[in-house]
């Protein structure tokens, strides 16, 4: 390679907190040359985040670089002043951040939002920068710009207001473009057209791309070079082909090993199974927008079956209805319409004391483990709460069942005193299984319950779940929005898309041949991380340059 | 917004004045002490009273009939406008506080342009000050001035600035000098309180990712705090507004009492002494007026502010 100066060169950066033993990054060097792409891939904690932010110059008061330096075309940020700081930021380098949901001003309409960063930079004026904003929106391939630009952000879905997030982010043709975990948030089809979306960015603008992500395979697919991040450090780098190809780390074999393969075969029905223990029909739920008028159907006549020890998936993009339909199963919502049969009962009826008992029956565990379990609890406290629903005579002895959950559900029982904030998101999504289990249900409802993990915990967490379901003989209703993870899972799914069930069936037949267009589309939205030994030659990018 | 809207909250402060006036009704006739006896003993400790003349005097006045017909014949005047008359001056209730309406008015428009400023400034110290002991500062000073007894501030205010040095008058009610130091007593408070959930909200949503964006564009401090966060700060802000408007009333009994106005306040205080009914029970209906008319404002003005709040279903879209 010949001496040349790359667009952003990170040379040992250690950045510490005071509080914290260990820096949050230690003697980490990056480079990311113009046109390309360079992803930095670990786990939630690893650094990655830390590093954007200090690039930025945006790390949080008590942080501090303690060593290093992050030169933009050779000027070291590190140095500036924070007016001359205040310059760069939004200008030369610019940020797309992770959730679309709470990036963008809720008070302000997304026209202006990207029409200030033009007339801070750019030296525009009101009514030039509002017409350049709309030929923004309008590049970033939203419909009818003119009409969006005058929405406020809560008017616009998750991927449009992705789009505007980027449109900010590229107005003032930035050199380097920072995306931090831009596509965490979105569902499959939304995450590919953003990422589309940046790859074209790059390929015209000769913008050099830093794309944070913790999805393997979308690194894989979109990066030029890799860096693969571990307790702050580089573990290893290289050109994404290569570093995929032969990982030389154990940890990035352990990342790879742990991305769903989507390919992989489904599972096979369990044996002696799959008598329905649910039966949902013609179920709806409309909520009233005004006095007497309904809205349109969040759920909208579902049918749906579940087998006893199988499990049901429903699968489909955030505001598809799955978790509406989950809760009016589980009686947290009521239904507007239809029937549910839950092993003979009636359960838009039950009422008292039957409720209660179907409650204990019927569990669910959410993808939040941060707020799901109360903060105050210890474990043990989490884990045998569900027991004081039951008469004080009839409760269990704390000291038997507890041990015996936690063991269930692969928790050390050292554990058991840890408040929430002392357990990592495996750890805590295992407890909040546990409080699951407790009372012996037959239905367990697994909302988006792997979504909020890290590959390697969520391959964990969904083996703990197999493993449960294979010896307690439980029955899964798994509510989710990615197709890689329910493959693993499903003996059954439906594809759901504005409240209404696009395509069911079983999951060898749908996943590998379906019928509806829908369910293709969601299909081929699916990163597909060319995971070692299966790569071939073809499907690699040929890196721009 | 919609017409079903409107009619639905009209019909709820209907509601709440209704109660108000009722609740208020009950309370005082469940009061120890006769307040014919108090009428006629003339603020006497034990004076002798004529039985005969008791018994004429509570005639005259309607408490003798049972409480229920009581209840539902001064409901029934009230409806129409007639709020009975003082036990104590004769006068119409209506009248009485007509007259105090003009003292009470400008000094609770005064203390808000007392109390805003503050808010403001404690909040954006708490928040936009570099020095950190400035920003603890800011946070903690509205603990320190809500602590402070309302007479007690009164009282120091008037040693000090009337008394010692003659900067303004003790009592007066008919000029604007007058109006500051009342005006200071009862906004600084409000002040302090509105202060510290300005600042709170401020500092949260400073936190927010949004903001961490705006950062990202470019933007300077003040920008980002001009244009950003103090809109969407404002929010929880307004709604203790609306309740510091609404408290304006009570507040208004002290600090009247402490500078001789002789507003609602004070009236208040006389009437709630000597249990002159029908006057408290107006002053209780004007405060819920009051109450009722801010929170609708509010309400209005939510979604001006955020637009995310919109007045579409028939209720419970506050926040």
């Amino acid at each position: 390679m010949t001496e040349h100066k790359p667009l952003l060169e990170i040379t040992g950066l250690s950045v510490g907190y005071p509080s914290a033993p260990r820096p949050a990054v230690e003697h980490l060097s990056l480079r990311v040359e113009p046109g390309q792409v360079a992803a930095l891939v670990g786990q939630s904690g690893s650094g990655k985040s830390t590093t954007a932010t200090a690039v930025l110059r945006q790390l949080p008061p008590e942080a501090r670089i303690t060593a290093g330096a992050i030169r933009l075309d050779g000027l070291d940020l590190t140095q500036l002043s924070e007016t001359r700081m205040c310059g760069v930021r939004g200008k030369h380098v610019a940020l797309v951040p992770q959730d679309p949901g709470s990036s963008l001003n809720p008070v302000k309409r997304v026209g202006e939002q990207v029409a200030e960063v033009l007339r801070r930079h750019c030296r525009a004026d009101r009514r030039s920068a509002a017409r350049q904003a709309v030929e923004l929106l309008d590049r970033m391939g939203l419909d009818d710009p003119g009409r969006r630009a005058r929405q406020y952000p809560h008017e616009l879905s998750g991927g449009m207001r992705q789009r505007v997030l980027i449109a900010q982010a590229v107005a003032t043709q930035p050199r380097l473009i920072l995306a931090d975990e831009p596509t965490s948030a979105l569902d499959a089809t939304a995450q590919k057209a953003i990422l589309d979306l940046l790859d074209t960015i790059v390929r015209t603008s000769g913008a050099g791309l830093l794309l944070i992500t913790h999805d393997l395979a979308v690194a894989a697919e979109r990066s030029d070079t890799v860096y693969v991040l571990h307790a702050g450090r580089v573990v290893e780098s290289g050109a994404t082909d290569d570093v995929f190809a032969e990982p030389r780390h154990a940890h990035t074999r352990e990342l790879l090993a742990s991305v769903p393969d989507p390919q992989a075969p489904v599972r096979a029905p369990a044996p002696g199974s799959g008598a329905p223990l649910l039966t949902v029909t013609g179920l709806s739920k409309q909520y009233r927008t005004g006095w007497r008028t309904p809205g349109p159907p969040a759920v909208d006549a579902v049918d749906l079956v579940a087998g006893r020890g199988q499990t049901t998936a429903v699968v489909g993009e955030s505001g598809s209805g799955k978790t509406t339909l989950a809760r009016m199963v589980l009686r947290l919502t009521e239904a507007t319409a239809g029937e549910i049969d839950f092993a003979g009962l009636d359960v838009r009826a039950v009422r008292g004391r039957e409720l209660r008992a179907f409650r204990r029956r019927a569990q669910i565990v959410y993808q939040n483990p941060y707020s799901s379990l109360d903060p105050r609890f210890t474990v043990g406290q989490i884990v045998y709460e569900p027991f004081r629903a039951l008469p004080a005579r009839q409760r269990p002895d704390p000291t038997e069942v507890v041990p015996d959950l936690l063991t269930r559900v692969g928790l050390e029982h050292a554990l058991v005193t840890r408040r929430p904030r002392q357990l990592s998101g495996g750890q805590r999504q295992r407890v909040a299984i546990a409080r699951a289990i407790a009372t012996q249900p037959d239905l367990l409802v697994l909302d988006e319950a792997v979504s909020a993990l890290d590959v390697s915990v969520q391959a964990q967490v969904l083996r703990l779940l197999r493993q449960l379901q294979d010896e307690l003989g439980l029955t899964y209703l798994f509510i989710s929005h990615d197709i890689a993870v329910v493959r693993q899972m499903a003996h059954h799914v439906l594809v759901m898309r504005a409240g209404r069930v696009v395509e069911a069936g079983p999951a060898a037949q749908l996943l590998d041949t379906p019928r509806h267009p829908y369910t293709r589309a969601l299909l081929d939205a699916v990163p597909r991380g060319r995971r070692r030994g299966t790569a071939t030659t073809e499907d690699r990018r040929t890196p721009a340059r | 917004m919609r017409p079903g809207y409107v009619m639905t909250r009209l019909a709820q402060a209907a509601l709440v004045l209704w109660a108000a006036w009722t609740l208020s009704f009950v309370v005082l006739y469940l009061l120890p002490g006769d307040p014919v006896r108090i009428l006629a003993s003339g603020g006497l400790e034990n004076p002798d009273l004529d039985p005969a003349r008791l018994a004429q005097l509570r005639a005259d006045l309607g408490f003798d009939r049972p409480i229920a017909l009581q209840y539902l014949t001064h409901l029934a005047d009230a409806l129409q406008g007639d709020l009975g008359r003082s036990i104590t001056s004769g006068q119409p209730v209506v009248e009485v506080i007509a007259r105090a309406i003009p003292v009470t008015l400008p000094l609770a428009l005064a203390s808000l342009a007392v109390a805003v400023p503050v808010a403001l400034t404690i909040g954006l110290l708490a928040n936009a000050v570099r020095a950190r002991w400035a920003a603890e500062l800011a946070f903690s000073t509205p603990a320190l001035i809500v602590s402070v007894p309302t007479f007690w501030l009164g009282l120091v205010l008037l040693q000090l600035f009337s008394f010692r040095w003659h900067l303004f008058p003790a009592a007066s009610t008919d000029s604007l000098a007058g109006l500051v130091l009342p005006a200071v007593t009862l906004g600084l408070p409000n002040g302090a309180i509105l202060g510290q959930v300005f600042a709170r909200s401020l500092s949260q949503t400073l936190a927010e990712p949004y903001v961490q964006v705006a950062i990202a564009k470019g933007l300077r401090r003040s920008r980002v705090i001009v244009a950003h966060a103090l809109r969407n700060a404002l929010i929880p802000t307004l709604t203790v507004l609306g309740l510091v408007v609404g408290n304006t009333l009570a507040g208004s009994v002290i600090v009247e009492t402490v500078f001789a106005r002789p507003g609602l306040g004070r009236l208040i205080a006389r009437a709630v002494t000597v249990q002159d009914i029908p006057v408290v029970q107006g002053a209780v209906l004007l405060g819920a007026v009051v109450f009722v008319l801010t929170t609708l404002v509010v309400d209005l003005l939510y979604p001006l502010i955020d637009p995310r709040i919109a007045h579409t279903a028939p209720a419970g879209t506050r926040s």
